[in-house]
C-alpha cells in the first residue's frame, strides 16, 4: 500500500470514529489521535524523507487535504452535538419558574412619614422649603412670642408637659414661626414637620404625643386669597382633583382672621360617611393670617408684610386617608399594621 | 355653652329653621355642636293635656297601685305613683298620644285593671332627666295649665362651642347680635324699667380703682324669697342652671340672657350695711358658697364689708353673705373685673364659675346698669320690694377704642374687592359704630363688649365673617425664589429611609417619653434624663435619652403579640440629655433581631449605609455599656468624629425579657453624619494605568482589631487604593491566643504601570512595619 492509500484510509478511519463519537470531550482525543504531533497523520509524513521531491510535493499535498478534511470532520461532528447538548439544555429549566426561597427582608415606612413626606412633596413643588425645630422648646417661643402671654385663656387648651420653669415640650409646630422669622428675611415660604405634646388623656383620637406640618409664607401683599388658593392646591393633590374646601371663623392667639379648614371627605367624597360624621367634611387644618403682634415681636414691620400660616395634624390626615379608627396604633408599631403601608 | 331659639327669637327675627340657623352660626364662627328640640308641639300631639284627678282608689289586687279617673269624661287611669291626690291637676296622655321621647302610649291592662293611657312625670316629658312621681301641677286649673304649656313649650338649645376670644357671645344677647348681624336684621333690644321708691343708696367704697374699674349697685328691700316663676325656672334648666330661688335664679337668668355676671347680697348680713372693694389681707379667709375654704393672699381681690369679706370678686360669693329664706334685703351688685386678676386669683384657689369664666375672658364694662336693672325687673316679677337709687361708681373709665381703617385695607388682607360704603355697612351690621367718615377712611368705635376687637385687622376678620369665608375667592402667592432653609440641600434623613427600608428595615416612631422602671429594665445610667414636671402618667414620665430601648420594645411587642420571627427596625428620632444644659439631639437607631442575624450582619449593614452616607474610613473602638455584651460592643468613628455606637444587647437583658434572638443594635448621632453627608463629593480621577492585586495574610494577637490592621495598610502608601478583608480564622494551626486575617491589596498608581519590583518592594517595607505596629507574622 503507497503512502496515498495509506492517507486515504486514515481519513476513511476518522469518518468512522467521527461517526461513533456521542460526547464532545472525545473530540478532543481525536484530535490529538489524527493531528495530534504523535498522531497517525505525523506518522505518515515522518516518512516523506525516503521519498524524490516530486513525489514529496504530491504525498505533501494529499497529506494537507486529508488534515484539512479531518479537521473539518471533527469541527462538524462537534459543533453538530454541541448544538444538540445545548437544546437538551435548555430544555431543562429550574425547578420551578414560580416561587423563591430567598427574598430578601421587605422594609417598609412608617404611615407618619408616608403622609408627611407626600405633603412635603406638594409643598416643594409649591415653593416651600423645609425647616425643623425642637421639641424641647422654651415658653416664649411656643407661647409668648406667638401672642399668648401667660394669662391668655387659649393656653388653657395647649395643656403642655413642662420640664422647668420656662422649658416645656411644645404643643405644636408654630413657635418655628417665630424661630424661622428671627433668622431669615422675608420672602419665606416654608413647611415645618415636627413632633408635639400635649397633656391630653390618651383614647383612639387623642394622644400626649402627636405630629403637625406647619406652614409659614410671608411677603409683602400676601392675602387671606392666597391662603385659600394654597390649600385648595394641597387639599386636591392630597386628596384628589375633586376635592373642595371649606373654611369658617376660628380663633388663634397667633392669626387673624383665623380660619378652620376642611375638605370634602375623601372617603365618600363628600356624601356623608360615617368618618367625616355625616358632613361630607372633614376639618384637617387651623390657619390664618399671622396676626400683626407675631410680626411686631419678632421685629418684623407689618405695615410692610402680611403672610399666613396653618397648622395641620398628620395623624388625623393619615387616618382619614387610611382609614385608621386609632390614632393609638402609629405608636405601637405593629408590623401587621405597618407593613401594609407598601409604597 | 347653651342658648334657645326662642329666647333668640326674642331678641331678632330669625326667617329661618334652628338647624340651618345653627349650621350659619357654625360658618360665621360660633361653632354649634347641637341642636336638641325640646317640649312639644300642642296641635299636632292633642292627646296630652292637663286633666284633673276626679277620684281614686287603690287597686284591689295590689297595695301600690292606685286607679284614678281624670278629666271630665273620667278616663280610667292605673298608677303606681303614690303622690297623687284628688283635685290634682296632672298631665294626662290618651292612648296614641306620641311621648317626646319617641314612646307611643297605649291602651293597657295592669293585673285585670284596663288602664286608659298614662299620667306623666316630668322625666316622660324631657323636663327633668329621671323623675321618681308624676307631675303635680296643684289644684287650679288655670294656673296649672299656664304651667305646663310653659314647660312644654317646643323650643331648640342649640350648644354652642365658643373659640377663648368671643367672650362677648357668651349670652342670648351676644349670639342675637351675631344673628342680627348675619341676616342684616335689626336687633330688639330691651330696655329694663325699674321704679326707684326707696330713698336711699348702696354704701360702696372701691379701693382697688384698676382691679374694679366699675360697680353698679342697688338696694331692695322687703324681698320675699321664694320659688322663681315658671318661665325663669324654665329657661334656666334648659340652658343647664339648676333653679334655687327667685333672688339668685334672676341673676342666673341675667347672666345668661345678658352675659354679665352680678351677684346679690343680704344686706343685713353685711357689717356696716357697706360694700367695700379691696384686695385681700394676707392669711384672710373666706368660705366660698361652694364650701371651699379659701386662704387669701393680697394678690385676690374681694368683696368686703366693714369687717370681713364677704365674696371672692367676680369668682364667687361667700356663705356668710348669702340669700337665706328669710332674706328680707338685698344689695346687688353688677361690676366690672380686670380679667387677669379674676384668671390668677381664680387658678390660684382653684375655683371656677359661670362668673369667673366669662370675666376672665373679658366682660362687658358698658352693661353693668342695665344687668342690675334687668334682676330687678325680674325678681318684682315674682316679690314685692322697694327699689333704692342706683349708685354707679366707674371709677376708672375705659376708654372706647377707635379704630381706623384705610380705604383698601380690607381688600388688602382679605383678597376681595371691597369698597368704603360696604365696609362701612358690614361694620354697622355688627354694632360697630362708624365716628368719622373721610373720603379714604372711617373711624370706627369699638363698643363695649367687644374686647377682642382692637385693630384694623380685628375688623377685616369681622368683615370677613360676614362676606363669609367661602365666599373670599382663591388666588395663588408668587413662590420665593430663593430657597431658604436647608431641608432642600441635604435631607439624610429621606436618604437613609430609602437605604434601609430598601434592605427590610421597617420605621418605626416610638413615644419620646419613657417609664422609669425601662432605666432599670435596661440598666440606663439615670444622671442625665430628664423628668417631666407634670407628667400624665408614671410610666410616660421621663424623656427619653436613647432610641434603642424603644426597638428592643417593638421586636418584643411584634415577636409576641404579631407572631414574628425576625424584625429588622430602625427609628429616626430625638433624644434628651440634662448635662450642664438641657439639650436635645436627633439619633438614628436601628436594630436587627432574627435567626440570621449577627453582629457581623449588623456591622455590614452599618458600613454600607455609612459609604452612602459619605464617611471615609471607620474606625472602631471597644466599648462597653451596662446594656451592652461585654464583648460585644464598640463605638464608632469617622476621621476621628464620633458616630455612635454599635452592639450586642446584654444577654441579660435579653434573657428578662424573653427574646428567642440576640437583639443587635446601633445608635448614631444624626448630627454627625449630616455633618459628613453635606460634605460635597471630590471625584478622583480613574486611574488610566493597571491595577495590581496582592493579598496578605497575617497572624496576630487575637486583640488586635482587624480594622486597625486595615486602616494601617490603607494608609500606608500611596499606590494603595483599596483593602478589603477577605477571611479571619482562629484555631487549628493558628495559636490558642492568635487568629490569622486576610486582606486584598489593590495597588495602583496614577503616572505608571507599576513593576511588580516595585510592588513587591512595597509589600516588603508593609510587613515589615505590620510586624514591627501588630507584632504579626506573615502567614505563607
Amino acid at each position: 500500500m503507497g503512502l496515498k492509500e495509506e492517507l486515504y484510509e486514515i481519513l476513511e478511519e476518522a469518518k468512522k470514529e467521527v461517526k461513533k463519537i456521542k460526547d464532545k470531550k472525545l473530540f478532543d482525543e481525536l484530535r490529538v489521535k489524527f493531528l495530534g504531533k504523535k498522531g497517525e497523520l505525523r506518522n505518515i509524513l515522518g516518512k516523506l524523507g525516503a521519498l524524490g521531491v516530486e513525489e514529496k510535493k504530491e504525498i505533501g499535498q494529499a497529506a494537507n487535504e486529508v488534515k484539512d478534511k479531518i479537521q473539518e470532520l471533527i469541527d462538524e461532528a462537534a459543533e453538530k452535538i454541541e448544538k444538540q447538548e445545548r437544546a437538551a439544555r435548555l430544555k431543562k429549566g429550574v425547578p420551578d419558574i414560580s416561587v423563591s426561597r430567598t427574598i430578601p427582608p421587605i422594609g417598609y415606612y412608617h404611615p407618619l412619614t408616608v403622609i408627611r413626606d407626600k405633603m412635603i412633596g406638594v409643598f416643594k413643588n409649591m415653593g416651600f422649603s423645609v425647616e425643623e425645630g425642637p421639641e424641647l422648646e422654651e415658653e416664649y417661643y411656643n407661647f409668648d412670642a406667638l401672642n399668648m402671654p401667660w394669662y391668655h385663656p387659649a393656653r388653657d387648651s395647649h395643656d403642655s408637659f413642662y420640664i422647668t420653669k420656662g422649658k416645656l415640650m411644645r404643643t405644636h409646630t408654630s413657635p418655628m414661626q417665630a424661630r424661622i422669622m428671627q433668622k431669615r428675611k422675608p420672602p419665606l415660604a416654608v413647611v415645618v414637620p415636627g413632633r408635639c405634646f400635649r397633656r391630653d388623656a390618651v383614647d383612639a383620637t387623642h394622644s400626649h404625643t402627636f405630629h403637625q406640618m406647619e406652614g409659614l409664607v410671608v411677603d409683602k401683599n400676601i392675602t387671606f386669597a392666597d391662603l385659600k388658593g394654597t390649600l385648595l392646591t394641597w387639599a386636591k393633590m392630597m386628596f384628589g382633583p375633586q376635592t373642595s374646601i371649606r373654611m369658617r371663623p376660628d380663633y388663634f392667639p397667633f392669626t387673624e382672621p383665623s380660619a378652620e379648614l376642611a375638605v370634602t371627605c375623601p372617603i365618600c367624597a363628600g356624601k356623608k360617611c360615617s368618618v367625616c360624621k355625616h358632613t361630607g367634611w372633614i376639618e384637617i387644618a387651623g390657619c390664618g393670617l399671622v396676626d400683626p403682634e407675631v410680626f411686631k415681636n419678632i421685629g418684623y414691620d407689618p405695615e410692610q408684610v402680611s403672610g399666613f400660616a396653618f397648622g395641620m395634624g398628620l395623624e388625623r390626615i393619615a387616618m382619614v386617608v387610611y382609614g385608621i379608627r386609632d390614632i393609638r396604633y402609629f405608636y405601637e408599631n405593629d408590623m401587621r399594621l405597618i407593613e401594609q403601608f407598601v409604597k | 355653652m347653651l342658648v334657645t331659639y326662642n329666647w333668640l327669637k326674642e331678641f331678632v327675627d330669625i326667617p329661618m329653621y334652628p338647624n340651618e340657623l345653627g349650621e350659619r352660626l357654625t360658618m360665621q364662627g360660633l361653632e354649634v355642636a347641637s341642636v336638641r328640640k325640646v317640649g312639644i308641639d300642642l296641635t299636632k300631639n292633642p292627646l296630652i293635656g292637663v286633666a284633673k284627678i276626679v277620684s281614686l282608689e287603690k287597686h284591689p289586687k295590689a297595695d301600690n297601685l292606685t286607679i284614678c279617673k281624670v278629666g271630665d269624661d273620667k278616663k280610667v287611669v292605673v298608677t303606681n305613683s303614690p303622690n297623687v291626690a284628688k283635685g290634682d291637676f296632672v298631665v294626662y296622655a290618651q292612648p296614641g298620644a306620641l311621648l317626646p321621647n319617641g314612646i307611643t302610649v297605649k291602651e293597657t291592662k295592669i293585673k285585670e285593671q284596663v288602664s286608659e293611657g298614662m299620667l306623666l312625670p316630668k322625666e316622660y316629658l324631657q323636663i327633668e332627666d329621671k323623675s321618681a312621681d308624676i307631675w303635680i301641677l296643684g289644684k287650679d286649673a288655670k294656673s296649672a295649665e299656664v304651667e305646663f304649656r310653659i314647660f312644654v313649650e317646643e323650643d331648640y338649645v342649640l350648644e354652642i362651642e365658643l373659640t377663648a376670644n368671643r367672650s362677648d357671645c357668651l349670652s342670648v344677647l351676644g349670639v342675637a347680635r351675631e344673628v342680627a348681624a348675619m341676616l342684616g336684621k335689626p336687633l330688639k333690644l330691651h330696655n329694663p324699667m325699674v321704679n326707684e321708691n326707696l330713698n336711699t343708696e348702696p354704701d360702696i367704697e372701691i379701693t382697688e380703682r384698676t382691679l374694679c374699674p366699675r360697680y353698679t349697685s342697688r338696694i331692695l328691700t322687703g324681698i320675699e324669697v321664694r320659688e322663681s316663676p315658671s318661665w325663669v325656672k324654665r329657661r334656666l334648666s334648659l340652658c343647664g342652671l339648676r333653679p334655687i330661688n327667685n333672688i339668685v335664679d334672676a341673676t342666673n337668668y341675667v347672666l345668661l340672657e345678658l352675659g354679665h355676671p352680678t351677684h346679690a347680697f343680704d344686706l343685713n348680713r353685711l357689717d356696716g350695711k357697706k360694700i367695700i372693694v379691696r384686695s385681700a389681707k394676707k392669711g384672710e379667709t373666706i368660705t366660698a358658697l361652694d364650701g371651699t375654704e379659701c386662704r387669701l393672699t393680697t394678690e385676690n381681690l374681694v368683696i368686703a364689708d366693714e369687717k370681713k369679706a364677704v365674696a371672692i370678686a367676680g369668682v364667687m360669693g361667700g356663705a356668710n353673705s348669702e340669700i337665706l329664706e328669710n332674706t328680707k334685703d338685698l344689695l346687688l351688685e353688677s361690676a366690672y373685673f380686670d380679667p387677669v386678676s379674676i384668671r390668677r386669683t381664680s387658678a390660684a384657689l382653684k375655683i371656677k364659675s359661670e362668673a369667673s369664666y366669662r370675666f376672665e375672658r373679658t366682660a362687658d364694662w358698658g352693661i353693668t346698669p342695665i344687668a342690675l336693672d334687668r334682676i330687678c325687673e325680674i325678681i318684682m316679677v315674682s316679690s314685692p320690694a322697694k327699689v333704692s337709687r342706683m349708685v354707679d361708681r366707674y371709677v376708672s373709665i375705659i376708654k372706647d377704642k377707635v379704630v381706623t381703617i384705610k380705604d383698601g385695607y380690607i381688600s388688602e388682607k382679605l383678597g376681595v374687592q371691597l369698597a368704603l360704603k360696604d365696609v362701612e355697612e358690614y361694620l354697622k351690621r355688627l354694632q360697630f359704630q362708624i365716628m368719622v367718615k373721610r373720603e379714604n377712611s372711617l373711624e370706627v368705635k369699638i363698643p363695649s363688649f367687644r374686647s377682642d376687637v382692637a385693630r384694623a385687622i380685628d375688623l377685616a376678620e369681622e368683615i370677613a365673617r360676614i362676606y363669609g369665608y367661602n365666599s373670599i375667592p382663591e388666588t395663588s402667592f408668587r413662590a420665593p425664589t430663593v430657597l431658604q432653609g436647608l431641608g432642600e440641600v441635604k435631607d439624610i434623613k429621606s436618604k437613609i429611609r430609602e437605604i434601609l427600608t430598601g434592605i427590610g428595615f421597617s420605621e418605626v416612631y416610638n413615644y419620646s417619653f419613657m417609664d422609669p422602671a425601662d432605666l432599670q429594665k435596661f440598666r440606663i445610667m439615670n444622671k442625665s434624663v430628664i423628668p417631666l414636671e407634670n407628667p400624665m402618667a408614671q410610666d410616660a414620665s421621663l424623656l427619653r435619652n436613647y432610641l434603642f430601648m424603644g426597638l428592643v420594645k417593638n421586636i418584643e411587642y411584634n415577636e409576641k403579640s404579631a407572631y414574628r420571627h425576625s424584625s429588622r427596625f430602625f427609628e429616626i428620632g430625638n433624644i434628651f440629655k440634662h448635662e450642664q444644659d438641657y439639650s436635645e439631639s436627633e439619633r438614628l437607631c436601628f436594630a436587627v433581631w432574627g435567626k440570621d442575624e449577627s453582629y457581623e450582619t449588623l456591622l455590614g449593614i452599618a458600613e454600607m449605609l455609612l459609604t452612602r452616607l459619605g464617611t471615609g474610613a471607620l474606625d472602631f473602638k471597644k466599648a462597653e455599656f451596662d446594656f451592652t455584651h461585654p464583648e460585644n460592643c464598640s463605638i464608632v468613628f469617622s476621621d476621628d468624629k464620633k458616630l455612635g455606637f454599635l452592639g450586642e444587647l446584654h444577654p441579660d437583658i435579653q434573657d428578662e425579657i424573653d427574646l428567642r434572638y440576640p437583639v443587635y443594635f446601633v445608635e448614631f448621632n444624626l448630627a454627625v453624619l449630616e455633618d459628613i453627608f453635606s460634605t460635597p463629593i471630590e471625584i478622583k480621577p480613574i486611574g488610566k494605568f493597571p491595577p495590581t492585586d496582592r493579598d496578605i495574610s497575617l497572624v496576630v494577637d487575637e486583640k488586635i482589631l482587624a480594622r486597625d490592621v486595615l486602616n494601617t495598610i490603607l494608609s500606608f502608601n500611596e499606590w494603595i487604593k483599596k483593602v478589603e478583608f477577605v477571611d479571619l480564622y482562629s484555631g487549628g494551626q493558628i495559636g490558642g491566643d492568635k487568629k490569622s486575617l486576610t486582606y486584598s491589596i489593590l495597588f495602583q498608581s496614577g503616572e505608571k504601570t507599576l513593576s511588580d519590583t516595585e510592588v513587591n518592594q512595597v509589600m516588603d517595607d508593609l510587613v515589615k512595619k505590620l510586624e514591627k505596629q501588630f507584632e504579626a507574622e506573615l502567614r505563607s
